[in-house]
C-alpha cells in the first residue's frame, strides 16, 4: 500500500535538490554530452561558458531529440546550437509543490535551482515524486 | 484544458483533471488522448520527429492493440551516446520491450508508486482490449500535488 507523505508538500527545495550537477561546455558535441547523460543516468546538464563557471544555459534530453529530428549529426553538432539559454529557474526556498506546478505548467521536467545568481543544484520531477510518496 | 475525444473505437476519452472533490482519481481519466505510437521497424530519426512534433517524451510501440514496448527520450540519448546511425537504427534495437503498464481503472497514486519504484516517467495504460493511452510523471505529480489543496 502506498501513502502520500503529506508532510512533504511544504518541504523546501534545499533539502531535496541534487547538488551534484553535471555540466557541459557550449563547444562540446551532442554525442559527448549524451554519453555523459547516459553515464550519470540523468536527463539534463547545465551548460557553462567555455573555460568559465558561468552558466550559459541548460541542455535536456528533449533538446537532443530535437536535434535528432532535425537530422543533424550529433557527433559534429555543438551544444550551443541546441541548448536553452533562457531556462526558468527555481529558488531554494520554493516548496516542492510550487516547483512541481512550475514544471508541469512549463512542460519541463528539470529546473536549475539558483540562489544569489549561483546555481546550487537541479531539481527534477522524479526527485519530487520520490519525495512526495512514502 | 479538459476536453473529450472519440477514438476509432468510439471510446470517449477525457483529458484534463476531472477530479471530484474527495474521489480518488483514476489513471484513465487523466491520461494522454491520442497517445503517440510507433512500430518496431521504424528508424529512430522518424520517431524523434514524431516525439518533437507532438511534444512528448515517449512513444508506445504497438503491435496491433498490444503494447510491444516503449521508446523514451532516454533511449534516444543512449543511441546518440553509442554513435548509432539514427536513420538506420530501428526502434526495436533501443526500445524497452514488454514495459511496465498500468490499468486504466488504477488510482493515480498506484501509477505514482510504480513510476517511483522502477524509475520511469511514462506508463502505457491498458484495459481488456489492449492499449488505450499513456500516463506520464507530469500527470501523476500534478495530481498528487493537488491533493494537498483539499
Amino acid at each position: 500500500m502506498l501513502y502520500l507523505r503529506m508532510s512533504s508538500y511544504d518541504v523546501r527545495l534545499t533539502s531535496v535538490l541534487s547538488s551534484m550537477t553535471v555540466v557541459a561546455e557550449q563547444s562540446e558535441t551532442l554525442e559527448e554530452v549524451a554519453r555523459r547523460m547516459r553515464l550519470n543516468d540523468i536527463g539534463s546538464v547545465l551548460v557553462t561558458q567555455d573555460g568559465s563557471e558561468e552558466i550559459a544555459g541548460i541542455l535536456t534530453e528533449r533538446d537532443v531529440v530535437r536535434a535528432i529530428a532535425d537530422g543533424v549529426d550529433p557527433a559534429t553538432t555543438l551544444v550551443s546550437e541546441y541548448m536553452t539559454t533562457d531556462a526558468t529557474t527555481a529558488e531554494p526556498t520554493m516548496t516542492v509543490t510550487e516547483a512541481a506546478k512550475t514544471m508541469v505548467g512549463l512542460g519541463v521536467r528539470h529546473l536549475p535551482v539558483v540562489a544569489n545568481d549561483q546555481v546550487v543544484g537541479m531539481i527534477s520531477l522524479r526527485d519530487i515524486l520520490i519525495e512526495l510518496i512514502a | 484544458m479538459a476536453h473529450g475525444w472519440s477514438d476509432s473505437s468510439d471510446r470517449v476519452l477525457i483529458t484534463g483533471n476531472l477530479r471530484v472533490k474527495g474521489v480518488p482519481m483514476q489513471v484513465e481519466a487523466v491520461h494522454r488522448v491520442l497517445a503517440v505510437t510507433a512500430t518496431r521497424d521504424e528508424p529512430l530519426v522518424d520517431v524523434a520527429s514524431r516525439m518533437r512534433f507532438n511534444d512528448v517524451g515517449s512513444v508506445v510501440i504497438t503491435d496491433g492493440r498490444y503494447v510491444a514496448g516503449i521508446l523514451t527520450e532516454r533511449d534516444l540519448i543512449r543511441a546518440v551516446a553509442e554513435g548509432a546511425d539514427l536513420s538506420a537504427a530501428t526502434v526495436s534495437e533501443y526500445m524497452t520491450p514488454d514495459p511496465a503498464v498500468i490499468r486504466g481503472d488504477a488510482e493515480m497514486l498506484e501509477a505514482a508508486g510504480v513510476m517511483a519504484r522502477i524509475g520511469v516517467a511514462h506508463l502505457p495504460i491498458v484495459d481488456d482490449d489492449g492499449f488505450v493511452g499513456v500516463v506520464s510523471i507530469r500527470d501523476v505529480v500534478l495530481d498528487i500535488t493537488e491533493l494537498v489543496a483539499r
